[in-house]
């Protein structure tokens, strides 16, 4: 970097006080003692907020993965019965408890996304699509 | 579109920010982003103010970085995970600060000039730069100290670099920077109250 990138002398001293601030740990702390900041507490801080953004990561990551899936699993369930009715609801009731078995899965294209979620929660919705997906072979 | 090779993957980021120290590197961003805020942006507040501003920007950086993946890191342009996280919080400060909405929003602490340089902006920078040396020699700096305001004149405003160009060891760059840093800032006040 050339000096003209700089309009007067103390942006570069402002520049290099910047640079030798984030270097590494300890200068870090040498600065935040300067103006009396409690270097501890923001320690455990940083850990937490670490924690908690790679929580909030992975489960963004599922949640996409799942909507994905609920997608795909709507168009194949269609297909399916389509195809064989009988067992394609066998299919069906094997994969979701009894309770939730005597839903109508033919008006299945009709539902939100909301409902299909509700009906599909506990079910191993990888395997399922499998299963329907050997239903063709 | 081409995409870099020097690019990293969403996973190969969350990968590498797994392997931080994040009790020493969230210090390191608080202080980056806290300097930033007093010199770049000429902040003037208290200090629980300025470390909860700081906390806060960072937490958005580390949401955009990690969850929304909207940054993207070069390993070319940025070789170290920090070094990327500090030019993250730089364009995010700076996306803060410098839109008009923002600036009515923070008036409150935003000084009337975003930047002070103290300085009369009518002398050249050569002029700055020799009237500064002479100061410096008049305050008895030793010649460690003038070298390195010499590079830091020149534009040499990396530590590291600085330190290759003068072959000085960590601890005699630091010991004098410590020393150059008081000088400069005395000269600096000086230079406003005229």
């Amino acid at each position: 970097m050339k000096s003209e990138s700089y309009k007067s002398i103390f942006d570069s001293f402002d520049e290099l006080s910047t640079n030798v601030t984030n270097e590494d740990f300890d200068k870090a702390k040498e600065y935040l003692a300067e103006l009396k900041i409690d270097v501890d507490k923001l320690s455990s801080i940083g850990g937490n907020e670490f924690k908690k953004t790679m929580f909030l990561a992975k489960a963004n990551a599922n949640q996409s993965h799942d909507s994905s899936l609920l997608e795909r699993l709507k168009v194949k369930i269609k297909e399916s019965f389509d195809r064989n009715a009988t067992l394609t609801g066998e299919i069906l009731k094997n994969a979701l408890t009894e309770r939730k078995a005597s839903f109508q899965f033919r008006n299945l294209e009709k539902w939100s996304d909301e409902e299909l979620r509700e009906v599909l929660a506990d079910t191993d919705l990888t395997k399922l699509l499998e299963d329907l997906e050997d239903l063709e072979d | 579109m081409e995409i870099s090779k020097n690019i990293v993957s969403k996973k190969d980021l969350q990968n590498a920010a797994h392997k931080e120290n994040w009790d020493q590197l969230w210090v390191i961003l608080v202080a980056h982003c806290i300097n930033r805020l007093i010199n770049r942006y000429g902040i003037k507040t208290n200090k629980d103010d300025l470390v909860n501003q700081a906390n806060q920007k960072i937490s958005e950086v580390l949401s955009l970085v990690l969850i929304e993946g909207t940054r993207r890191w070069n390993t070319e342009e940025y070789p170290t995970f920090k070094d990327f996280m500090v030019s993250v919080i730089d364009s995010h400060l700076n996306n803060t600060f410098n839109k008009s909405k923002a600036i009515e929003e923070y008036r409150d602490i935003l000084p009337e000039k975003s930047i002070d340089s103290g300085h009369d902006m009518n002398i050249s920078y050569d002029e700055q730069r020799k009237e500064a040396y002479q100061f410096l020699s008049a305050e008895g700096a030793s010649d460690d100290e003038l070298m390195i305001f010499e590079c830091m004149a020149d534009g040499i405003v990396k530590p590291k670099a600085i330190k290759a160009d003068l072959g000085i060891s960590d601890s005699d760059f630091h010991n004098a920077w410590r020393r150059l840093k008081v000088k400069l800032k005395k000269l600096r006040n000086k230079l406003s109250e005229q």
